[in-house]
């Protein structure tokens, strides 16, 4: 199992110093959820250094493409093409049209955070000759395991990190601040607030708003400690998030993986992830199935 | 220009025969695997055989939802649904999943269409769903008019739009939402709406939200004044959402696109303030025109609960006309009484008023007030009515 961990400038120094398989660049402007993210000129640069350290460089580019972005889009794929790297994160199915005409199709990874659900997504995405998958943040432990049994290229999955669950073109915080008469509604733009339901106030949910509208992450960010060897026996990568974290909660997060990898989970490690859940490792999600099929 | 399909929903048969019998060109429908809306009262494959019959007897045409994202163990008998719903003759599948899209490919011939659930917000994204098969794509609700144009000039797929219903605030597909907070899996069915939930919005520990909840909620998509302007683009099907709405509601807000579509493709100068008035009388909740003009602000948000009423209630349906002695037979929906005004609408569009008169049981016994749901009821008709006229208590 790989370890690929989502990166910022300020964090890459120190993580390309650590045992890990590489990291995670987002390409501005169209990569989301991500520390910061980079111009091509400024990636051709880091991805240099990513290089030198002997790391693979996935970049990101999963934001929602609308029409009107499209030939900036183009303009990105024409660099692209200048920078070396090893993967290509994507949601937008209008990135594998690009990919292909700029002869970059085989790098992609598919990561649509919700919609690769079962092994039949996966066979649908070897087809189409992409270099590998990442499954949906609401599988299970048992989900991961199966689809990871069946599928044909690499499977991911990102296992650590906030879990975004959340994502409207609307910008909502801006909006209603608005409509309560805030005469600077803008000025909570980006900043990392909270919402709280009624009937569960331990459960703070973390929003913000940016340039691809309002974002809302579960309450915890999640761990995998508990079922980490399985989780190294079935999936190839294991993708790190660190959007909202501290920096130095980082580099500590990364030790325990590196850790855990190497020497196992233990009691020391398991206490340092109270402020922790474990996503939807353990929780199926309902769905009343019934009715004929045929 | 071209004549766009207009697309309406139905959560049964009832649903679904007003719908076509009101002016819907297509209906969609949920069979009872594979499909979303959980809850609407969704058509066995006997039922989707008979509505296809129907249908086509009218030259309109039946298209099944299969639009869940299967997890692994509901693939289980995909591949044989698939092939019962080609054998019953339906027009297409709408489906979000690209398992779905595959099996149905690899296994039948059926026509698929690609669901708003996918949030396919370009064109370069449309033509790699061609690649792979799909002949139609409904585009995702946050697609503008000023987007929707060079899009639809460059799209090699048929393109369908949302015009009228209710809007998920997330793009659709990619809210766990429901799975976090209620352990439903939106994306099978059993979305619990948190997105219109209230909460309290904190900066720290400071609460944003002063005199009212923090709300997320959307008003419901309605896009009267912009119809023209879809047409003009060339967009290939226009959808009404709502398959767990009421036949009054169908019919109503089908029978106004209708007219005003038909307006529009015949060079008739079409009265946008009446067709507003019209759709009001089923409409009971706020509207806005969603991203139509672009990106939205307070004006599309929902920040209270309140309802608006409509301005007519749906009080029965008629089922059969005795021109020898002007007497209708109905289905009573809603209470009335003698003496109050209805409204009697029909297909046509055409709405004429009258006062409850000789009200009887199908037994013949007088009665002041229609009270029992789905009782069989007859009265004096002042002028000719038809199967599935609708009646609308005019409100005072």
């Amino acid at each position: 199992m790989k370890l690929f961990v989502k990166s910022d400038e300020a964090l890459l120094k120190a993580l390309l110093k650590k045992d890990i398989d590489g990291v995670i660049l987002g390409i501005h402007p169209y990569a989301q959820r991500m520390r910061e993210s980079y111009t091509p000129d400024k990636l051709e640069s880091l991805a240099a250094q990513v290089k030198a350290s002997g790391k693979a460089l996935w970049l990101s580019l999963n934001a929602i493409i609308h029409e009107g972005d499209i030939e900036a889009l183009e303009y990105i794929f024409e660099k692209l093409v200048n920078i070396e790297f090893d993967g290509l994160l994507f949601t937008d199915l209008s990135v594998v049209k690009l990919a292909e005409t700029y002869g970059l199709k085989d790098l992609l990874v598919y990561d649509s955070e919700t919609y690769v659900t079962n092994s039949e997504d996966v066979h649908f995405w070897e087809n189409q000759g992409i270099r590998e998958v990442v499954g949906a943040r609401q599988l299970t432990i048992e989900d991961i395991e199966t689809l990871s049994s069946k599928a044909t290229i690499p499977f991911a999955m990102q296992l650590h990190g906030y879990v975004n669950m959340f994502h409207s073109a609307r910008k909502l915080v801006e909006t209603f601040l608005d409509h309560q008469g805030e005469s600077n509604p803008e000025k909570h733009n980006e900043e990392a607030l909270t919402m709280v339901e009624k009937k569960r106030p331990e459960d703070p949910y973390p929003v913000y708003q940016d340039a691809f509208g309002t974002h809302v992450f579960r309450s915890k960010p999640m761990h995998a400690f508990n079922v980490f060897e399985r989780v190294k026996a079935s999936i190839d990568t294991f993708i790190v998030s660190t959007v909202l974290y501290e920096k130095a909660r980082v580099l500590s997060i990364v030790d325990d993986l590196i850790l855990a990898n190497k020497e196992g989970v233990d009691d020391a490690l398991l206490k340092r992830y109270t402020d922790h859940d474990e996503g939807f490792l353990h929780k199926k999600t309902v769905y009343k199935q019934g009715g004929e099929k045929s | 220009m071209k004549k766009p399909e207009l697309l309406a929903p139905a959560g049964d048969m009832e649903k679904l025969k007003i719908a076509l019998m009101y002016g819907a060109d297509a209906v969609f429908i949920g069979g009872k695997a594979f499909s979303l809306r959980a809850r609407a009262s969704n058509f066995g494959l006997d039922d989707i055989e008979e509505a296809v019959k129907f249908a086509h007897a009218r030259e309109k045409k039946i298209y099944i939802t299969v639009n869940i994202y299967p997890h692994e163990e509901d693939l289980e008998g995909l591949t044989d649904y698939l092939k019962a719903l080609e054998a019953r003759n339906v027009d297409a599948i709408i489906v979000a999943s690209h398992a779905v899209l595959r099996a149905a490919k690899m296994h039948t011939n059926l026509e698929v269409h690609i669901s708003t659930q996918q949030s396919v917000t370009n064109h370069l994204a449309a033509d790699f769903l061609k690649d792979c098969g799909a002949e139609r794509i409904v585009l995702a609700r946050e697609v503008s008019l000023d987007e929707l144009r060079p899009l639809a000039k460059k799209a090699s797929t048929e393109l369908e739009v949302f015009i009228h219903g209710g809007m998920c605030v997330s793009y659709s597909g990619k809210c766990t939402l429901s799975n976090t907070m209620t352990d439903r899996d939106a994306n099978r069915g059993g979305c619990a709406h948190s997105c219109r939930w209230h909460y309290d919005l904190f900066k720290d520990n400071e609460l944003l939200n002063k005199n009212e909840p923090f709300a997320m909620a959307s008003k419901d998509l309605e896009t009267v004044q912009h119809i023209s302007s879809l047409i003009d683009i060339g967009v290939d099907s226009l959808k009404i959402e709502g398959r767990m709405k009421s036949i009054h509601y169908i019919a109503t807000v089908v029978n106004t696109y209708r007219r005003l579509i038909d307006d529009i493709t015949e060079n008739i100068e079409p009265n946008i303030p009446h067709y507003l008035l019209d759709i009001k009388k089923a409409e009971n909740r706020l509207t806005s025109d969603g991203f139509m003009r672009g990106m939205t602000s307070i004006e599309q948000q929902l920040y209270n609960m309140r309802s608006e009423q409509p301005t007519q209630a749906f009080v029965g349906i008629v089922k059969d006309y005795d021109d020898a002695s002007n007497t209708l037979t109905f289905e009573q929906r809603n209470y009335f009484a003698e003496g109050d005004m209805l409204e009697r609408f029909s297909p046509s569009g055409e709405a004429l008023t009258f006062q409850v008169r000789n009200m009887k049981t199908i037994d013949g016994e007088k009665v002041a007030v229609a009270r029992h749901p789905k009782q069989m009821l007859t009265m004096d008709a002042p002028f000719e009515m038809g199967p599935y006229d609708i009646l609308r208590k005019v409100q005072s």
